[in-house]
């Protein structure tokens, strides 16, 4: 299922920066890896995926960097900075409390994370 | 892709120094690696994803490194795409719209600039936006401006001779005055060698025969006159022979006075009578003042007019005043008559045509024909009988408002003529200054000052001609403010002076004229205007004292008159009678009857002074508070009084105490 362009602008900086988080990956990996990892829910184009990771660089949360790659080509490898980091750490509660919200409204399915939404 | 195709793709060695950094150029590389076209061509990608990657790149309209960068993530894409065995089709499937793609990478990347980055962006961009507002409304005023033609359809020049060339010859006083002229340059003793100066020497004789002609009533009142310089000093046994020689040149010029007008003929190129180019020493034929390429925008034009003969007429009117004074000595006062009616006929002639300096000259030998009469009265009434006083007179009283008023018809043919020549004509009475044109070019260079002259000519024309030719005056409206200025110049000369308003003389289009040069928007938009308005006040003044002579003239021959009928001067001006018409003159500073007093037996008619108050005849200090502006005036009389009819009373030690006297009869 593809995911509406909107939820997709919010979903889209944290699930590249939770990848990165892993290791540093390029560009075309980056894209293959989300599709993979979320059987094609956030799958993304160049048209998004590189507008994206500039505004990630242009914030400080990642960096990138231009090196010789194991087949002999320069590639572009981004990597998450300390910065990213924390504004990881605060998109996941954030994500984890819309979560754990639509689970209380029935939106979504699944067991509560956060004990104190629970509808009693 | 075949090694051909990539061959042809191989950057030009032009293209890759024009894609080289500055840096790179400097230690003598060139990588060409402002290139985004060439960050593609050495991938090995197929052609259409090449293509994609160089689209969005330049798509997104960033600097030449940042598309550069944009390219290569693009190239490593596909790249790696192809690597993985996804097919071309299927890549550019994934892309996306590459529009949309553009527009996002170049939001995202400018994101990556500085605050202060962005800042220098948007201003150039507001710079660069501003800079094309300005071309492009410069060119449109350089449309609007440089497509209109001028056309010159009147010849005013024509307009001003007209009266010349419809009379016959014998109606003309001009060529009788040049030759009586003739005459009294031969009469002169030995010549100098310019003509000029022969003029000069009849000048001097007249002015010494002037100077030495009585006038007690002055030198009572007003103190002895100025010295002549060593330099005019004539014999006075050489006076005496040239008048009696010159008796028939007088009676020429006398001759020449009762014809119906002037008649010199005014030509733009210069004199046109053989005759004439003589009299005046000139050599040269009618030409070329102008250079060819300037002829047209100058042909026919008043501007270039000249009128040499101001001088020769004036010159005219001195032998006849002089003339006169040496008449009533010598006891022939029918010869004063003559004389006196003679100077009035030419100054009526000179008057025309009706240009500011005609009129001045006219002026100016009106006063001289009434202080002849005025003077020749207060000294010698015995020599003028009664039959001469009354013609007299009735010559004075002849001379009515209209005829002595100020009439500006010359000036505003003047305007009209220099608006047809700087203005382009939309056909309906309009048109915008014509930048560059040899007449504005002409007007604009005389002072040499920052001013509108830098704008109108040379390369200031080309580059902010449309720009000053928009922000000057219309023709219309120039025309307008014009005529506006010369009827208030019309309606204040015909009033009385403590009536006349001097504000709106100085007032170009409701700003004053001193705020013209203090503000350079209006100094530009008002600029044919400010430059050649004529300095008004000073004619309005004297026209309005002309008149007020004349009634001087006509209550002292009354005042005469009334002392030979009663054998005694009246005891006010209220005894005279003025039967053939007329009335006291009236004081210029509060518009009531002169006053006049007897004083030891003898009369004094005086005007009150600027500070307006009746010292009993007092005459003005010639030293003391505020006296020092009046001290040359105290020989001028009335009309010399007039620059102060129009000053405000004030209070304080600025105006001097004391009356003006006009007229006296001195002592023995």
């Amino acid at each position: 299922m593809r995911i509406e362009r909107e939820l997709m602008r919010g979903a889209g900086p944290v699930a590249v920066l939770s990848l990165l988080s892993n290791s540093e990956m390029y560009g075309y990996q980056l894209v293959e890896t989300l599709t993979e990892r979320t059987e094609g829910t956030l799958e993304m184009g160049q048209s998004t995926l590189y507008p994206l990771l500039y505004n990630l660089e242009a914030k400080g949360l990642v960096q990138s960097e231009r090196r010789l790659a194991e087949n002999g080509r320069t590639r572009k490898y981004y990597a998450i900075t300390g910065e990213g980091e924390t504004r990881l750490a605060t998109d996941r509660k954030q994500w984890q409390a819309v979560t754990d919200a639509m689970q209380t409204l029935g939106v979504v399915s699944g067991q509560l994370m956060t004990p104190g939404l629970a509808i009693a | 892709m075949s090694d051909e195709s990539r061959m042809n793709t191989t950057p030009s060695f032009l293209r890759r120094l024009l894609s080289t950094p500055l840096q790179d150029l400097v230690r003598g590389r060139l990588s060409g690696s402002l290139d985004a076209k060439a960050a593609s061509a050495g991938s090995g990608l197929p052609e259409e994803l090449d293509r994609i990657a160089c689209r969005v790149a330049r798509r997104t309209r960033l600097s030449r490194a940042e598309r550069v960068e944009v390219a290569h993530d693009l190239v490593d894409h596909f790249t790696d795409g192809m690597a993985e065995g996804v097919t071309a089709s299927r890549l550019i499937e994934k892309f996306g719209d590459e529009r949309v793609a553009a527009k996002l990478i170049r939001r995202s990347m400018q994101r990556k600039h500085s605050v202060f980055a962005r800042g220098v962006r948007q201003t150039v961009r507001a710079g660069v936006l501003c800079f094309g507002v300005v071309v492009l409304f410069y060119l449109v005023l350089a449309i609007k401006h440089r497509n209109r033609e001028i056309r010159i359809e009147v010849d005013y020049v024509a307009m001003m001779n007209a009266p010349t060339l419809a009379s016959e010859p014998s109606d003309r006083s001009w060529p009788e005055i040049r030759e009586a002229i003739t005459t009294l340059r031969g009469l002169v003793g030995p010549l100098p060698d310019e003509l000029m100066h022969v003029d000069r020497e009849i000048s001097k004789i007249v002015s010494a025969s002037l100077s030495e002609a009585p006038a007690p009533w002055i030198d009572a009142e007003l103190g002895p006159p100025a010295q002549l310089s060593d330099d005019d000093d004539v014999e006075a046994a050489r006076v005496d022979r040239f008048f009696e020689a010159a008796q028939p040149a007088l009676e020429r010029l006398r001759a020449a006075a009762g014809r119906p007008l002037l008649g010199f003929p005014l030509a733009a190129s210069g004199l046109e009578e053989p005759a004439d180019r003589t009299f005046f020493g000139i050599d040269a034929e009618p030409s070329d003042a102008v250079s060819q390429g300037d002829a047209d925008a100058f042909q026919d034009s008043i501007l270039t007019l000249e009128f040499p003969y101001f001088r020769s007429v004036r010159l005219a009117a001195r032998l006849l005043a002089a003339d006169a004074r040496r008449a009533v000595v010598e006891g022939d006062d029918a010869r004063m008559v003559a004389d006196i009616g003679a100077m009035l006929e030419l100054a009526e002639q000179t008057r025309q045509p009706s240009i500011m300096i005609a009129q001045l000259v006219g002026m100016s030998m009106e006063r001289l024909a009434f202080t002849v009469v005025l003077d020749s009265i207060a000294a010698l009434p015995e020599n003028i009988d009664d039959r001469s006083m009354l013609a007299l007179a009735e010559m004075i009283r002849g001379l009515d408002d209209e005829r002595l008023g100020l009439e500006m018809a010359g000036e505003r043919w003047f305007f009209l003529d220099i608006a047809q020549r700087i203005y382009s004509d939309d056909g309906e009475g309009d048109g915008s200054l014509s930048i560059g044109s040899p007449v504005v070019d002409m007007l604009g260079t005389p002072s040499g000052n920052l001013g509108p002259e830098q704008l109108t000519s040379g390369t200031g024309a080309f580059l902010l001609g449309p720009i000053v030719a928009e922000l000057t005056l219309g023709r219309a409206e120039a025309i307008r403010i014009w005529m506006n200025l010369m009827d208030s110049a019309e309606e204040q000369a015909s009033k009385s002076p403590w009536e006349i308003d001097t504000a709106p003389l100085g007032l170009i289009d409701e700003i004053p004229r001193q705020a013209m040069n203090d503000d350079y928007t209006h100094m530009i938009r008002y600029f044919p205007i400010n430059l050649l308005v004529p300095a008004t006040e000073s004619l309005v003044f004297t026209s309005a004292a002309i008149r007020l002579e004349r009634d001087l003239v006509l209550t002292v021959l009354e005042l005469e008159m009334t002392r030979r009928r009663d054998g005694r001067w009246p005891d006010s001006l209220d005894e005279l009678e003025f039967t053939a018409g007329g009335e006291p003159a009236r004081d210029p500073f509060d518009g009531s009857t002169v006053r006049y007093l007897r004083r030891d037996g003898r009369p004094l008619i005086y005007i009150l002074g600027p500070d307006r108050d009746d010292d009993g005849g007092r005459g003005i200090a010639s030293s003391g508070p505020g006296s020092g502006r009046w001290r040359d005036l105290r020989r001028g009389g009335l009309a010399g009084s007039s620059r102060g009819w129009g000053m405000v009373r004030g209070s304080g030690d600025s105006e001097p105490d004391g009356d003006i006297a006009v007229w006296a009869v001195g002592g023995e």
